[in-house]
This record gives structure tokens, sequence and C-alpha cells, in this order.
């Protein structure tokens, strides 16, 4: 069954239908909501309500695509955790870089990489997501949905239901706030880090 | 320090510079500046490589399963439930009609033995009164059978028409009370419309408790026919053919037993 066939069959109240929606976006879904939260139990939550929401509100989707529809809901899930309980410490970076041994799995690049990549990957991902944490919820958002999903400055202002010009300077404020986070922890000397077929 | 002004205003537009979403007048002003400025330029250079960075962030895996519970579902329609609102509704407008019918014919039957035992008349009088209270308080049903055989002997053979009829219909009650301790709400009105007449099983009667409602109805029909009734028994003396009446009775109960059985699978199937 295709897509827009589950869609239709969740739309008239099949759970299971929607449940094989469930398990083919939950990574993307749950990833999102990782990155602006910060933490896993958030991120769990905040994605258990997206996909709650979605199932309640399945009606109003009309075409396009599921994923953005999706990434939406669970954004704005988010956005509402964040504003309930105003900000919070940031998880701190030794809970971080903890994760290694704990229950965190992450995907690995690629098996092409060669180990020292990946770990040089992960330590790089667990100062990004610590630094991420760091940046007010308005402005996380924008780097997290623009920078880590790539989406375009249309999407996010439709999602985050504020201009262009919004987006582009909270955009402008989140990443030199970020780079200022990783170049005073030694990173981001033009040389320190550079990625292969680096094609921005 | 003229350069002041115009560096901020590069620094912030490496950030728009860099997805390509500035103007031709920024992107000759930030190039020109970028010339100059050795410090935008490293700063252009981290910006791009922090978001290439975390463009290649691994992707975290979900640490559970999000799928909801299914009791979240809306079941979806099946044929067989449009099948027992319509099978119930059958069923109990056939009980009913199978009630009044049965109730009727039965004040009929006794209102004519009584024309016709000649001696009798004033016993056989206050019976169908009886037999109405009878329906109408079915906690009384039990005590009739009891009484009855004390009754003064001009009772008896007024006590008897509808047991002689009862009984020819015993076997269809018995069943009827089998199928309607199991088609509990929908079969009940028939038992205990029968146990209430004719007091046919224990446990029928029992039942009885439940038939006030139906059985108000069918007693003041009888009320209603009560005259017609005793007209019809006077012209007619009481003759032992098969009234066709009665057939119709017995098909009406099957029916209602069917109908009963059907509705009680279309239940079932629902569920």
């Amino acid at each position: 069954m295709d897509e827009n066939a589950l869609i239709k069959s969740a739309q008239k109240g099949d759970i299971d239908a929607f449940n094989r929606l469930v398990l083919a976006y939950q990574h993307q879904v749950y990833n999102l909501a990782y990155r602006i939260m910060g933490e896993e139990a958030s991120a769990a939550d905040a994605t258990q309500e997206a996909f709650i929401s979605a199932y309640n509100h399945l009606k109003s989707f009309r075409g396009g695509s599921f994923k953005s529809w999706l990434l939406r809901i669970v954004t704005n899930a988010c956005y509402d955790d964040l504003r309930r309980r105003k900000r919070r410490p940031a998880t701190s970076l030794d809970n971080l870089v903890g994760d290694e041994n704990g229950d965190t799995e992450f995907d690995l690049p690629s098996p092409a990489d060669g180990p020292e990549t990946i770990v040089q990957q992960h330590e790089m991902a667990a100062l990004l997501q610590a630094g991420i944490t760091t940046l007010p919820d308005d402005q996380r958002i924008v780097l997290v949905l623009s920078d880590i999903q790539g989406m375009s400055y249309e999407e996010i202002a439709e999602i985050t239901k504020s201009n262009l010009g919004t987006v582009k300077s909270r955009l402008n404020r989140a990443r030199t706030k970020l780079r200022e986070y990783l170049q005073a922890r030694g990173e981001l000397l033009p040389e320190s880090y550079r990625l292969e077929g680096d094609g921005v | 320090m003229a350069r002041q002004p115009d560096h901020i205003r590069a620094e912030e537009l490496i950030s728009a510079y860099l997805d390509h979403r500035v103007t031709a007048e920024e992107k000759r002003f930030f190039e020109q500046h970028l010339a100059t400025c050795a410090d935008c330029r490293a700063q252009l250079e981290a910006t791009r490589s922090m978001i290439a960075a975390l463009r290649v962030m691994p992707v975290v895996k979900a640490p559970r399963s999000f799928v909801l519970p299914r009791e979240m579902g809306k079941q979806p329609k099946r044929p067989v439930f449009n099948w027992y609102p319509a099978l119930r509704l059958a069923t109990v407008v056939a009980a009913m009609a199978f009630a009044i019918l049965f109730a009727s014919d039965l004040l009929i039957v006794r209102s004519g033995g009584g024309a016709a035992n000649v001696v009798s008349i004033p016993a056989a009088a206050p019976a169908p009164r009886a037999m109405n209270d009878a329906a109408a308080q079915p906690t009384a049903a039990p005590a009739q059978p009891a009484q009855a055989p004390s009754q003064p002997p001009a009772f008896a053979p007024t006590a008897a028409a509808p047991a002689a009829t009862a009984e020819t219909q015993a076997p269809v009650a018995g069943a009827a009370a089998k199928s309607g301790t199991l088609t509990a709400t929908l079969s009940q009105p028939v038992v205990s419309a029968l146990a209430a007449a004719a007091t046919a099983t224990p446990e029928a009667t029992a039942v009885t408790l439940q038939a006030q409602a139906t059985s108000a109805p069918a007693s003041a029909a009888t009320e209603q026919i009560g005259p017609a009734g005793e007209r019809n028994a006077v012209s007619t003396p009481a003759l032992p053919v098969i009234d066709p009446l009665r057939v119709v009775e017995i098909a009406l109960l099957g029916l209602v037993v069917v109908l009963g059985a059907a509705t009680l699978i279309a239940r079932r199937r629902q569920l």
C-alpha cells in the first residue's frame, strides 16, 4: 500500500494504517524533536504528542508532503512544550558525551568512513547539540529546521508562522551564537573541522 | 574607524550570503568588504564549516515505538453492524404483535367458554377480569395456578379452556423460554406474555416481573376487545374447530423465535 492509500484509510479511522505511517516516520519526527529539545525524555513526549495530534487532526491534512506536515506538527509540539516550562538549564555537555555508552543510538554516518571520522563526528555532534540547547527557543527552532532538516526559508516561515525577514534574522543570530559557542571551545578554527565533499 | 559600520553590516550578511539570500547590491558590498577584511573571511569560513557539520549530524533513532494504541482507533463499520438494529426492531415488533394477538385471542376463548357454560355465567364473569389482572400484575401470576384448583367447580371449565389452548403451545412456549433466557431482553416479552396468560413454565413466570411494560398495552387491548369477544361468543357457541387465528399465532411465535436468534447472532458478531 502506498502512502496516500494509508493516509486515506487512516483518515477513515483505521489505526493500523496510521501506525504504519508512524513506523515510517517516527525516527525523523523524533530526531527533529530531539534536536530542538536537546534531551531524550522531552523529545519522546513531544513525538508522542505530535503523533496523537496528527491522528486527531488527520482530516485537516489535504495532500502535499505528509512528512512536512508531520514535522510541522512536532515542531509546534516542541514549541508548546518549551513555552510551557520556559527556560530550563541546558543539558550539560558531560551528559551528552556520556551518551556514547548510554541509551542514545546514533546511525553510523557511513560504513566507508573510518573509525576516526566517526568518533570525530560523534564528538562534534555532541558539541553542536550542546551549543544548540543554549540558543533561545525561537532561534534554536529556526536553526534546527534550516541547518539540520534542510528546510527552505519559506517552509520555516510557514511552520513558525513568521515572515521571511524574521526567519533570516533569527537564523543569522542563531548561527552567530552557535559559531561563537564552538569557537570558545576551540572548534571551528577554519582548518580544525573540514568535511570532504563540502559542497556548501 | 570608518570601516566599523561596514564591518557590522558585513557580519550581518554572512548567514544570508551563504544561503544565497542576498540582493545583488548586498552581494557586491559583502564581497568587496570580504576582500579587505580577514576577520570576516575567517567568520564566513567558520560559519560554512559549522553548517556543513550540522547537516551531517547523525540521525538519532527513536528510543521506542510511537505507534498509537488500537483503542484509539474508531471501529471501521461492518455490514453486520447495520443488521443488528433492524433485526432487533423486527423482533420487538413481532413479539408485541404476538403478545397482543395472543392476549386478545385468549380473552375470546375465555369468554366463549364462559358463555357456553350456562351454569357458570356468574362465575365466568370475573374470570376475564382475573386474567386481565394476571396480565396487568404479573407478580400475582404465580398465585393463580395455585388457586385455580381450589376454586369452586364453576370456575374450573373456564380455567381449563385457556389451559387446554396453552397445552397445545406448551412445547413452543418451552422452546421460547429456553431461547428467551438466551435472547434476554428480546424474547422476554413473548415468554412472559405466555407465562402470564397460561403460566406455562415456572422459570417463565419468574421472568414476568419484567413483562409489565408489554403486558399493560396487551391487557388494554383485551379490555377493548372484551365486549366484542363476548358478543362473538354468544353468536357462535364454542366450536372445537382449528381457529385460523391459532395458526397465525404459532407462525408469529415461530417468527419471533427465529428473529430473536438472528438478532442474537448479529449482536454477537458485532461485538
